[in-house]
């Protein structure tokens, strides 16, 4: 069974943030505004979340929906 | 205990919840960043689509239930509270949310606490679209035609429904497959987060209760130190 807290480092989510909007090839402002004008596909939703989750963790988020 | 502890205790209440409610296996865990009192309680998994929760309908794999709740300080600095959770449900044909239930206890425009439903009808997408023309500016949708672009409040902060409604509402009007006793745990866990919301109703607004108890002919005095001004603001904010 895991452990019930998990510690994690700001740099790893930094890396990840990085990673997640290479994949979309947008910086995090303009997928923010992108989210604001369509809907997103399915592959769009999962980042948009783990950005979110990402962004409170390292509490500087803008929610993307 | 901990702050760090306290998450963990409310991820394994969570993981009791679901585990009595819905079949298969789970983790529910709490993770935060090192040196900041911030903590994300969701299912295990290396990213939001391994997190996701799969709710079967006769044993068929139909669709996935997202869970995430946040975790912060409260206004004393003192308590953990759940200042956002975003709770959705998926279909396994499309990953984009088919309902979602949100929770940001620091939202702007949009309700605190609402649902978002993603679907389509011809007469709905025809009177929104009029209709957003005349809307305020602020809340003019950016997709005028669509439904999801709605949110139907549902009681703020403080009268927002809980998991266990969800989870019920899954069971008995979407008909997912369910462990035998769900109702009891709903039941519980229900009675668990109503007598939570209500201490931090009396916290937010002590006058009220102190004037409701002296009806019901209890003796209340006030403290010598109240403490912090009271805190209407989650009783008027949609």
């Amino acid at each position: 069974m895991a452990e019930p807290v998990r510690t994690v480092t700001r740099s790893e989510l930094e890396h990840r943030r990085q990673q997640l909007l290479g994949q979309l090839g947008l910086t995090l402002a303009e997928f923010r505004e992108l989210a604001e004008t369509r809907s997103l596909t399915s592959e769009e939703w999962d980042i948009s979340e783990e950005l979110d989750q990402i962004g409170f963790l390292l509490d500087d988020d803008i929610p993307t929906a | 205990m901990s702050l760090e502890e306290r998450s963990g205790q409310f991820a394994a209440e969570i993981q009791a919840t679901l585990d009595g409610v819905l079949p298969g296996e789970r983790t529910i865990i709490s993770t935060k960043v090192e040196g900041a009192e911030r903590y994300l309680v969701t299912p295990d998994g290396l990213n939001p689509k391994a997190r996701r929760i799969p709710l079967f309908v006769a044993d068929e794999y139909l669709a996935d239930l997202d869970v995430a709740l946040y975790l912060s300080l409260d206004r004393t600095g003192q308590y953990l509270k759940t200042v956002r959770s975003d709770i959705s449900i998926h279909s396994v044909l499309d990953r984009t949310p088919l309902l979602r239930y949100d929770y940001r206890s620091d939202m702007k425009a949009d309700p605190v606490a609402h649902w978002q439903v993603y679907a389509e009808r011809g007469a709905v997408s025809h009177l929104l679209t009029k209709a957003s023309a005349n809307a305020a500016r602020t809340r003019r949708p950016h997709r005028p035609h669509d439904l999801s672009s709605l949110h139907f409040a549902v009681g703020g902060e403080r009268f927002r429904p809980c998991l266990e409604d969800v989870l019920q509402f899954l069971v008995l009007d979407c008909g997912v497959d369910r462990c035998n006793g769900w109702q009891t745990v709903v039941e519980g866990g229900r009675e668990r987060w109503r007598r939570r919301q209500l201490g931090s109703i009396i916290r937010d607004i002590p006058s009220e209760a102190a004037r409701i108890l002296r009806e019901l002919g209890w003796k209340v005095e006030p403290p010598e130190n109240p403490g912090l001004p009271e805190n209407p603001r989650s009783l008027r904010t949609w």
